[in-house]
């Protein structure tokens, strides 16, 4: 991913939540996210940092368009969300693709092969062999081709993850929601999934997603692929510059997420 | 800060206990929260009902490549595929009950009453009522089972994150598939119950002819008998349905929790059947 690139906030906005309250969706009635405002736009790439529980999951479904939020309002590509028909809002949400962490939330009784071809048939895409070559493309680009056939529910952590991708990725989103993509999978497959998002951003595939969104426990492997960094803490939301070295080795949640505790970067 | 000094806080120590009556509740307690428990339920439930309705009128010509399949898919599981079963149970019905209730009235000279004893325990009782329990058991708990480990393992919301109804894709399917194949087993149980009472009949040696026997049930059977069969049936299909996704889908639901799921879908759903098919006898006797 390329790390270089300065936040432009001249560009246009896909994402936008403004004083946004989410309910914890561990304890309910309790709120996690408190009054944040967040943009995503164009050529970002996010990481949102912080401890397991701190509202990661609870931000990424209501900018994915999951869950409404408690409070606050929330824009999709420059619409806001309570203004639109249930018909544009599902038109705008289509544009989301969330990947879902701890094994990608695949739909265990379908096929690898049914799995992505759900959401093409139900949406009703036309053109069929399109669809298939899309899939099968899609499928080679998880290194998923021989696997075709195979019960999702049999698959291991690492393939289930891999395909919760390929599911996110078969709409061809315009934004791309990663919540803990390498929180189960072991270090190969972790390797496999930092070098895909690198070929990913830099153009090698047919499609690439406009804004990448990463939700992240450990920094580490993603500083030096954003742009655009958040740390969540007791409800405290700090937006910070992932190439501003200084500012995050003071920052002690920052270090303690991306190389152990009180370690230098 | 001085006004808080002044009145230090008491220590758990210091507060008077309550009395030992007073922490118990009391049997109208106990009654009143189950009872607003049992309204607060009811409540979902209908609410839930007329979700499912509103999407299936709406969506029922959309996605037809994916939900049409699924529908025939549940008439497959929840119909063809109990066949060999409500077969069984007719049978068995037939002989043991309607076959046996026939011979006991030509013993006491009634047998003129037959046709419509047929009728009230066979057409309107018994084939529905006991179609719907067969498929309870067979379809309806498997549901829950199957809808709550969705539920458990998030794949309802990866779903929602698709753009997918989960009741377009999940309840609709389930809805349809049970109703349309409950009223088709009721009155397969129907004709099977009916043969095989004529069957015992037959082998007792009671004068009775097949045709004689044939008119005595036709005689006995109105048009508003077919129509509130078939409304029986289609609705035994819909609550048993709509039960089993509602405890299996509408609540967060951890893996632990389903077997409770699914006992408590099929005592609702059984309450719910007896309760219409009270109205239904109300409707018969008025």
């Amino acid at each position: 991913m390329e790390a270089d690139q300065p936040i432009q906030s001249t560009l246009e906005i896909l994402i936008g939540l403004k004083d946004v309250t989410v309910e914890s969706s561990q304890e309910l009635g309790k709120n996690r996210v408190l009054g944040w405002n967040w943009s995503v736009r164009e050529n970002q790439i996010w990481i949102l940092g912080g401890t397991a529980g701190s509202g990661k999951t609870e931000l990424l479904s209501v900018a994915s368009g999951l869950i409404k939020p408690r409070s606050g309002s929330v824009s999709l590509f420059g619409k806001e969300v309570q203004d639109l028909e249930p018909e544009a809002w599902l038109e705008e949400k289509l544009k989301l693709g969330l990947v879902f962490e701890d094994g990608g939330r695949v739909f265990q009784d379908l096929s690898v092969y049914d799995n992505l071809m759900l959401p093409l048939a139900y949406h009703e895409l036309p053109d069929t062999d399109k669809n298939h070559a899309w899939v099968t493309q899609i499928l080679e680009m998880m290194g998923m081709s021989s696997m075709l056939n195979r019960l999702a529910g049999r698959l291991s952590r690492n393939w289930r993850q891999r395909l919760g991708l390929a599911r996110a990725m078969v709409l061809r989103p315009e934004v791309l929601f990663l919540d803990n993509p390498l929180g189960v999978v072991d270090s190969h497959h972790g390797q496999w999934w930092l070098e895909f998002l690198d070929s990913l951003v830099h153009g090698d595939y047919e499609w690439k997603p406009k804004s990448i969104v990463v939700s992240a426990s450990d920094l580490k492997p993603w500083l030096d692929r954003s742009n655009c960094l958040a740390m969540i803490h007791d409800g405290d939301w700090v937006e910070m510059d992932p190439s501003d070295r200084d500012t995050l080795n003071r920052n002690p949640l920052v270090r303690a997420l991306s190389t152990g505790i009180n370690q230098p970067l | 800060m001085e006004a808080i000094q002044s009145f230090p806080e008491k220590n758990e120590e210091e507060l008077p206990s309550s009395p030992e009556w007073s922490r118990r509740p009391s049997l109208s307690m106990l009654m009143g929260r189950k009872i607003i428990r049992s309204i607060g339920t009811l409540h979902e439930l209908i609410a839930f009902s007329l979700i499912t309705l509103s999407v299936t009128l709406l969506k029922f010509n959309r996605s037809k490549a994916v939900v049409h399949p699924l529908i025939r898919s549940q008439i497959y599981l929840a119909g063809i595929r109990l066949v060999p079963l409500v077969g069984m149970v007719a049978v068995m019905t037939g002989f043991i009950v309607v076959g046996q209730l026939i011979s006991l009235f030509s013993m006491v000279g009634a047998s003129r009453y037959t046709g419509l004893v047929m009728v009230v325990a066979v057409v309107r009782e018994l084939g529905p009522l006991m179609t719907a329990m067969m498929v309870l058991a067979r379809v309806g708990t498997s549901t829950v089972i199957e809808l709550g480990t969705k539920r458990a393992m998030g794949e309802v919301e990866a779903l929602e994150a698709l753009g997918i109804d989960s009741i377009h894709y999940l309840v609709v399917p389930r809805v349809l598939g049970l109703a349309l194949s409950i009223i088709s087993l009721t009155i397969y149980f129907i004709l099977i119950s009916l043969a095989s009472a004529y069957l015992f009949v037959f082998m007792q040696d009671i004068p009775m002819k097949p045709g004689a026997f044939i008119n005595q049930i036709a005689g006995a059977l109105h048009v508003s008998d077919f129509l509130m069969l078939v409304l029986k049936s289609f609705f035994f299909g819909t609550i048993i349905a709509v039960v089993t996704c509602y405890e299996g889908l509408a609540r967060p639901i951890r893996l632990g929790e389903i077997s409770s799921a699914a006992t408590r879908a099929v005592m609702k759903a059984i309450l719910f059947c007896v309760l219409l098919d009270a109205v239904f006898i109300l409707y018969w006797m008025v």
